[in-house]
């Protein structure tokens, strides 16, 4: 074998070994962003991951502290947030509307970007199964009345509701010391 | 220091402490006089919610890095791309120049 030939083959190798680890690499790359794709709510599939784990907090009309966990915008320009909770029952509840509206409020108040009046429950159940359940978020007013309900019920200046289920109770820390705990 | 441990704002109700008054106003109340209890299971799952939200986490850390890196070979191929347009348009034009050049110097009567 001359030469000329040896380096030849040496190219075409190199070549080769070059070309299988850039699709691996693309493979990779794209595996992971499937993956991802795969588990948001179908209306989100070619939505823009914009914010992760971020905290925004707002001193006006309520001081608010909020951590999302994911929001994503939709090409419209649509800012749509996602909330993750483990359950051992995959549905949303009154709580997560009041949560993702809260959410709403401090991230349209921060940035000025315009907030979708839906969000999204992605339940993962201990089987490892995660569902995404379209939750509608309540007003800019009512979440403000909320904080400032709350705090009133804080201060003692209006008593507390008692619980939406009495399966809440049930489930409770307090149910020892609480002197509203149903079916009393 | 990384904004998102800060302490938060004194006074400042969390989205998750708003929740609970859709769960149960009385324990909203009494969370605030003794502190947050939690039962053996809520505290199991707790660890488990904490669990998920580090995957859930690191699978969108995944997916961004994925798409930024998409990103950057479609940029740099497209830049590949005008590179090669752009020197294949230089050969055409200095190998027309050189050619016109080498007829011009060309002794008269002498052929191609």
């Amino acid at each position: 074998m001359t030469a000329t030939s040896c380096a030849a083959w040496a190219l075409i190798t190199l070549a080769f070994a070059l070309g299988t680890a850039a699709v691996l690499w693309c493979r990779r790359v794209a595996l992971a962003d499937c993956a991802e794709r795969a588990g948001r709510p179908r209306d989100l599939t070619d939505a823009e991951l914009i914010y992760m784990e971020k905290r925004f907090d707002v001193t006006e009309p309520v001081r608010l502290s909020t951590r999302l966990d994911r929001a994503y915008r939709k090409r419209s320009g649509l800012v749509v947030l996602v909330e993750l909770k483990t359950r051992a029952v995959s549905r949303a509840f009154a709580s997560d509307e009041i949560q993702l509206s809260a959410q709403k409020l401090a991230l349209e108040r921060t940035t000025r970007q315009v907030v979708a009046n839906h969000g999204y429950v992605i339940v993962q159940t201990p089987d490892g199964v995660r569902e995404a359940h379209r939750v509608q978020l309540i007003s800019e007013e009512a979440v403000v009345a909320l904080v400032r309900r709350r705090a009133a019920i804080v201060a003692g200046l209006i008593s507390p509701r008692p619980a939406a289920s009495a399966k809440v109770c049930g489930t409770c820390a307090y149910q020892t010391i609480c002197p509203y705990r149903r079916g009393r | 220091m990384n904004r998102k441990h800060l302490p938060r704002p004194q006074d400042a109700v969390s989205a998750s402490e708003l929740a609970e008054m859709g769960v149960c106003e009385r324990r909203v109340l009494l969370a605030q006089r003794h502190g947050h209890w939690r039962t053996t299971a809520q505290q199991r799952a707790m660890r488990r919610g904490l669990d998920a939200h580090a995957r859930f986490h690191r699978d969108g850390l995944a997916a961004r890095e994925a798409s930024g890196r998409r990103r950057r070979w479609i940029s740099l191929t497209s830049w590949g791309r005008w590179v090669l347009d752009i020197c294949s348009r230089l050969a055409w034009t200095l190998s027309k120049l050189f050619v016109g050049t080498a007829d011009r110097l060309r002794p008269p009567g002498e052929g191609p």
